[in-house]
């Protein structure tokens, strides 16, 4: 029994990352009607990004930069839980920046490069047929992957994790540091995401241009920036997820997302593609389900067992568990 | 006679119009490649304008005699009949075998994504039940090759009409990503234990004996004067030359077969577009519920779009395994076969015969031509994915219609009208915003000397995706040509 309740703890860590990266999923869908297969690509070349920032610092390139030089005269390395805050110093005496100080960092270039992808080709495509969306979608998807490929190999590479220590011993189950961290982080993120969207402005308008975007723009909403700060955020959001996998596999490497982001496809249309409920239920079933359907049945069945459930699931409900279904119009 | 559109007198019947200047540039790109691309062969470089000479000489000729563009149809008829003997070798002719297969299957996708406007990604799995099941019933039941394709096409048929009933409750990305999940599924079935006995597990299974010409075709297509060999093998000893004539024969006749069925297919396609059932198709993807009011049985149409499409499906993997003599799961992943065919379908142009038979050689030859390009610089070789989806990109921002469509949309295009919409464009702008264009391309220069490949990546696809404020300068130079373009004939009413 107990390897039960590890698993399904495991499961709920797994599930809160494919949960994450369905709703970057979502917010797109809401908002811009595509299906966006390059998510998870996105989120590998961001979390790439973050692993470029955490190497060992050499700002020898421009001398007038050398940050560590600075900050290392105030000697000063604020740390908390015993994560060094901006500045640590490794073992092996290079300097490195900070967990957090990577966490920033990446998510803010996830932002921006979100919103850049948005406006870019994106837009371009708009209003056309719907499949030329996805297309262009399934473009960015090889343009990111090749890249990463050419500019950092396909060898998997380390990447830092705040807490690499033993697994925690709840009682009833055993969960690992990291997966206890990316559980939290999880949750963290899906509260804060539901405050966004539920109790700010800002978010009432990104809703409202995505629900009705005539009448947003006559409430004075500009309906193309929210569209932009939609994908921003959904880039962030799966920069996050990238940056929380990452270490919990083999590391990083170009074909990191890929399976994940099969996973959080599944988890949101499970749950139903419109709805952000959806898909953090769908992506908690799928990652428990994943976890027990290996512990189990074994290997080989979790993806036949997962896609088969979808088309099952679809059949019984087209628009997934919590979807709103579709209204045709003449 | 009749008077089409593009009527012409004098001189100007001898200058290509845009669509025609687009298939000659492209027959001399893939003729240039055919005969050794990059190599220093003179004859090479020589007989490939030969060949584009003689298609526009042809092509003016019949456009003399008909006054109409269909004389295109003719000349590529020809090429595909002569492409075993314009390839460089038994590979390149297996290329084009292919290419045939997979317009097969792309007529079949835009029956069902095309026509009837239902997203499938889940067609590599229809292509791949197929190819296993002539697979399995030649390997391990011992069935000839012929009736085993045509007992797999067959129940690929009525598995897509089955498939079709659930996919009636699915709409839009639903359905896409029930498919996509089939798809997924596919390959990992067959990988299971219960079933490996059968389907051969990672290893898959082969096809031992392709089909051989019947004797007086080989005789035919091993004669000397007949059969296409390699230059270097030309001065080889009798046997390896024998030898080499027998791979060319057998390539040869597997490529007619295939010509000979994927022509059908298209004809078939071409035809289905304009019955009953297609306009039905079109009616169902463009207004569902008029279409219903109207009184057509919208689901009947739908389950048979599926199982048109699965018939399409099931032809072309039973081809496949036929030409490529190999099934392993490995060949159905997402993208190989159902990702990737409806890209190229969309680039080469939706709802068109034509544009599945673009797309097809798009699909087959695309990547062939990179990878040649890619021999001189290793790090281009990485890149190749890269340029697909910069391809991707441009195609569906520049042309949403696909390569198709706007090659025949060209009929009616004007330089003159261009040239004045981009001038009137140029100057609606202040100078401030030419003066900061400027100033972001010297800052992607100068951040280019730190990362400078992928700032170039990056600045290609601006040009292409932001063309309004990139190709201006180009369009301003553009202006100072004379005009070119076709000029209508003078109406009788028109004012002089």
């Amino acid at each position: 029994m107990e390897t039960f309740f590890d698993q399904l703890a495991i499961g709920a860590s797994t599930g809160a990352l494919y949960a994450l990266l369905a709703l970057a999923l979502v917010f797109i869908f809401r908002a811009t009607d595509i299906v966006n297969f390059a998510q998870g690509e996105m989120a590998m070349f961001n979390t790439y990004i973050g692993w470029s920032i955490s190497r060992p610092l050499s700002f020898s390139w421009i001398p007038f930069l050398s940050i560590e030089r600075h900050i290392n005269i105030l000697n000063w390395h604020p740390e908390v839980f015993g994560i060094p805050l901006f500045l640590g110093s490794e073992s092996d005496g290079s300097t490195r920046l900070g967990y957090l100080l990577i966490v920033i960092g990446t998510v803010a270039i996830a932002f921006v490069m979100g919103g850049l992808i948005e406006r870019l080709i994106i837009r371009p495509s708009e209003g056309k047929n719907l499949l030329n969306a996805v297309i262009v979608t399934l473009g960015i998807f090889a343009i990111v992957n090749s890249i990463a490929n050419w500019r950092y190999g396909p060898v998997p590479q380390n990447y830092p994790a705040p807490f690499k220590g033993n697994a925690v011993d709840f009682g009833l189950f055993k969960l690992g540091q990291h997966s206890l961290f990316a559980l939290i982080v999880g949750v963290a993120m899906m509260f804060a995401i539901y405050v966004f969207f539920q109790r700010t402005k800002l978010g009432l308008a990104v809703r409202a241009a995505a629900l009705n975007p005539q009448a947003s723009e006559l409430m004075g909403i500009n309906t193309g920036q929210m569209l932009t700060l939609g994908w921003s955020l959904a880039a962030a959001i799966g920069c996050l997820a990238g940056m929380l996998v990452a270490p919990s596999v083999a590391g990083i490497s170009p074909n990191l997302m890929l399976g994940v982001l099969l996973y959080a496809f599944a988890a949101a249309v499970l749950g139903g593609l419109d709805s952000a409920l959806g898909a953090v239920v769908g992506g908690l079933a799928v990652g428990i389900g994943q976890t027990m359907v290996v512990q189990y049945i074994g290997s080989e069945w979790s993806d036949i067992v997962a896609f088969g459930l979808i088309i099952g699931i679809l059949m019984v409900k087209p628009t997934g568990i919590f979807g709103s279904p579709v209204v045709k119009k003449v | 006679m009749k008077m089409t559109g593009n009527y012409r007198q004098g001189i100007e019947r001898f200058i290509p119009s845009p669509a025609e200047a687009v298939v000659l540039a492209t027959l001399l790109f893939f003729t240039w490649y055919l005969y050794g691309g990059t190599g220093n062969d003179v004859f090479a470089g020589l007989s490939t304008f030969i060949v584009v000479a003689i298609a526009w000489v042809l092509g003016v000729a019949i456009r003399v005699a008909l006054n109409d563009m269909r004389w295109w149809l003719l000349v590529i008829a020809l090429l595909l009949v002569m492409a075993p003997w314009l390839a460089l070798n038994t590979f390149q002719i297996a290329v084009m075998t292919e290419v045939l297969v997979f317009s097969l299957l792309l007529h079949g996708l835009n029956v069902v994504t095309g026509l009837t406007g239902q997203m499938s990604l889940g067609h590599g799995a229809l292509v791949g039940l197929s190819a296993y099941a002539v697979a399995i019933l030649v390997d391990h039941w011992d069935w000839p090759l012929l009736p085993a394709m045509a007992a797999a096409v067959a129940l690929t048929f009525a598995f897509g009409f089955a498939l079709g009933i659930p996919a009636l409750r699915l709409a839009g990305p639903y359905l896409a990503i029930a498919t996509v999940a089939a798809a997924l599924v596919f390959p990992l079935v067959l990988k299971l234990d219960s079933v490996q006995d059968y389907t051969g597990g990672v290893q898959g299974l082969r096809l031992h004996k392709q089909p051989q010409p019947p004797g007086f075709i080989g005789g035919f297509l091993e004669n000397e004067s007949i059969a296409k060999i390699p230059e270097q093998k030309k001065f080889a000893p009798e046997e390896v030359q024998v030898k080499e004539r027998q791979k060319f024969a057998q390539a040869t006749y597997l490529y007619f077969l295939c010509f000979g069925v994927a022509a059908i297919g298209t004809f078939a396609a071409w035809n289905l577009q304009r019955s009953r059932f297609g306009r039905a198709f079109i009616a169902v993807r463009d207004a569902e519920v008029a279409a219903t009011s109207m009184g057509v049985n919208t689901a009947l149409y739908k389950v048979t779009a599926f199982g048109i499409s699965a018939l399409y499906a099931g032809i072309a993997g039973a081809l496949l395994y036929m030409v490529v003599a190999f099934v392993a799961p490995e060949s159905f992943d997402l993208f190989n076969l159902s990702i990737n065919p409806i890209a190229y379908l969309v680039i080469g142009g939706l709802a068109a015969p034509g544009g599945a038979m673009v797309g097809a050689f798009g699909y087959k030859w695309g990547p062939e031509v990179i990878k040649k390009i890619a021999r001189t610089d290793t790090d281009f070789d990485k890149l190749q994915g890269a340029l697909t989806g910069l391809m991707l990109i441009v195609v569906m921002t520049r042309m949403p219609q696909g390569v198709w469509g706007s090659l025949t949309r060209l009929n009616s295009f004007s330089w003159k009208a261009l040239i004045n919409e981009t001038k009137a464009w140029v100057l609606s702008r202040t100078i401030a915003y030419w003066l900061a264009i400027a100033l972001g391309v010297a800052v992607v220069i100068a951040i280019g000397a730190w990362f400078a490949p992928v700032w170039g990546v990056f600045a290609a696809g601006l040009l292409v995706v932001a063309p309004q404020d990139a190709w201006a300068g180009v369009f301003l130079w553009l202006r100072s040509l004379p005009a070119i373009g076709r000029r209508r004939a003078p109406a009788p009413g028109d004012a002089r």
